[in-house]
């Protein structure tokens, strides 16, 4: 592991001795092989080389920058095909000069032509073709760990759901509410039996949606806030502003539940006394906003810092719109305010 | 006469408890509570001899208001939460009542404390609070009492805690608290990435060091951010070391 970590630093390193030795190499054939003047011939190889190496690097470049995604394969190899013949002529046009003075160079330039533009579109086809195929992996491989991302959080929000219908205490503690009215006041007992019944109906039925009225948000949440005055001994009072035109809009199931349900956990469930919990909607631009104030205890609750367990909700706007800036919370003097802006469905 | 205390935040839970109680006309209900604060103050002026508690209630909870009462009358747990029924039997309750309990369950309850209190097994109260010793409800804060005041303290604005005879001394921003507990207790239940032993009366809360300098042979001092000096034992700092990864 070790080794292979030092090669990884080292890889520019390996890659220009690589490059060295296949030049060397070519300038080995030229003069060993078919007798071409040794200074010369290291010229040839370097120039030809080079030339290729660069424009294939540029090749590389370009097809990574400026090809769409999904950009045809063959695409590299026509690419290589021109480029590769402005590259045997450039070639040419440099060794000439060089070797100006060597009638027998030259003429051995002129005959190697067709060779030397074979093995300038071999190279070029074959490193553009395989960086094309190696980006393509990548982009694929890293496709595929978003996907996997974001699928395990969209399974864990689903789970977070199950969890938040289910609330088997809030059910017990309204079952003993029930329980006890029965005994005190019968008439009430029947009213809550029929309120729980119709939340619980809704809960199960909303399993399946995603996307509701605010209305409808609303009628179910009055549900659950009724149920919370009978067991609270009305100490709870719950005053609702919902601005002209709000009612209308179009909000995912599960955004507004958690703050309501987070505003009785501290306000009510957190306090002694008298707890007055505020809801507004108003219609910003293209945004609904709605806010939720409630009291809280800051002797009892200011360890739990300021999140008040509203990352999930946070978790779940970014996984819906792609935005973190559709949650703010504040507080001032012990009056908890939290701000949710939902964008309109597209 | 018993003389009884219900103490939960739903009046409708207390109700019931009253309606079944009234099959009992020596039991009388002398007090109701709506959080642990008043339940505190409740057990110290009217020294019932059973308490009905809720667990999860406003401001302190059920287990952390028993921590706070020197001597604890006999108690049945009421609660929906079925989580703490083994915590509540070690702590040695009377009874834990699931909400909602028939009264035919509440009966054997009441049945039960009074078998106890019959036999003469009064003096369980002490065993009570020490076996809660060992099982704190809520690892992010500790709950004191000075004079008659109940006061919170979140861990994370603990300095240290020091051994003080049979108390442990609590030092923090607003001064220091006693509390009825070992050093031992915390070092367990105090989380150890946080807190350390350094020494055998202190345990550290690791980042209000500011440095550690060297003192004596093989010792050490801690010099904490208000300029106050620690002592490290030779254990302690290798603990330290390891936490603080030197």
């Amino acid at each position: 592991m070790k080794l292979l970590k030092f090669l990884d630093k080292v890889r520019w390193l390996i890659l220009i001795i690589a490059i060295a030795k296949w030049i060397g190499f070519h300038a080995w054939i030229l003069r060993d092989r078919l007798g071409v003047d040794p200074r010369l011939a290291f010229w040839d190889s370097l120039i030809t080389n080079l030339l290729v190496l660069s424009v294939s690097a540029l090749v590389v470049v370009v097809l990574r920058r400026y090809m769409p995604e999904g950009g045809k394969l063959w695409f590299a190899p026509a690419l290589s095909f021109f480029l590769s013949l402005v590259c045997v002529w450039l070639t040419r046009e440099a060794v000439i000069t060089v070797g100006a003075h060597d009638a027998r160079y030259l003429a051995f330039v002129n005959n190697t032509a067709p060779l030397r533009w074979s093995f300038d579109f071999l190279i070029m086809a074959g490193l553009t073709f395989s960086s094309v195929i190696h980006y393509r992996l990548r982009d694929q491989e890293e496709a595929i760990s978003r996907q996997a991302a974001t699928a395990a959080m969209v399974k864990e929000a689903e789970l977070q759901k199950l969890q938040l219908q289910l609330q088997p205490h809030f059910l017990f503690n309204c079952l003993n509410s029930i329980n006890a009215l029965i005994l005190v006041r019968p008439d009430e007992a029947r009213k809550m039996v029929q309120q729980l019944s119709e939340f619980l109906r809704i809960t199960l039925r909303r399993a399946d949606e995603h996307w509701i009225s605010l209305d409808e948000e609303w009628h179910y949440l009055q549900l659950y806030l009724e149920i919370e005055k009978v067991r609270f001994g009305h100490r709870l009072d719950v005053v609702t502003d919902f601005e002209e035109g709000t009612r209308s809009w179009k909000i995912p199931t599960l955004l507004l539940q958690p703050l309501v349900e987070n505003a009785i956990k501290f306000g009510l469930y957190g306090t002694t006394g008298k707890v007055t919990i505020t809801i507004e909607g108003r219609v910003q631009e293209s945004l609904l906003g709605i806010r939720v104030t409630n009291p809280f205890d800051p002797d009892t609750q200011a360890s739990r810092g300021n999140g008040f367990g509203l990352n999930g909700l946070k978790r779940r706007l970014y996984l819906l719109f792609a935005r973190n800036d559709l949650l703010q919370t504040e507080v001032t003097n012990n009056i908890f305010t939290v701000t949710l802006k939902i964008p309109r469905k597209i | 006469m018993i003389r009884a205390v219900l103490i939960d935040d739903e009046p409708l839970s207390r109700e019931i408890l009253k309606s079944y109680l009234r099959e009992y006309p020596d039991i009388h209900v002398v007090d109701e509570c709506n959080d642990g604060f008043e339940g505190v103050k409740a057990i110290q002026q009217q020294k019932p001899d059973l308490i009905f508690l809720d667990i999860q209630m406003p401001r302190i909870n059920g287990f952390e208001m028993l921590e706070l009462i020197e001597q604890p009358p006999a108690v049945i747990f009421t609660t929906a939460f079925d989580e703490y029924a083994i915590r509540a039997f070690e702590a040695n309750a009377t009874d834990y009542l699931l909400k909602p309990f028939s009264e035919e369950r509440f009966k054997k309850a009441i049945e039960r404390f009074l078998e106890k209190a019959n036999a003469g097994i009064g003096d369980h109260s002490k065993q009570l609070s020490e076996t809660l010793a060992n099982a704190p409800v809520s690892n992010d804060r500790i709950v004191v009492k000075t004079g008659t005041r109940v006061k919170i303290i979140p861990v994370k604005d603990i300095h240290y805690l020091e051994a003080d005879d049979d108390f442990v001394r609590i030092v923090t921003d607003e001064g220091a608290f006693l509390k009825n507990k070992t050093l031992q207790f915390y070092e367990n239940t105090l989380d150890p990435q946080q807190f350390v032993r350094v020494h055998r009366s202190y345990l550290l809360h690791i980042n209000r060091i500011t440095r550690i300098d060297p003192y004596q042979k093989e010792s050490h001092l801690a010099v904490l951010r208000d300029g106050k000096q620690i002592p490290v034992s030779k254990s302690g700092y290798a603990r330290l070391k390891e936490i603080l990864g030197i």
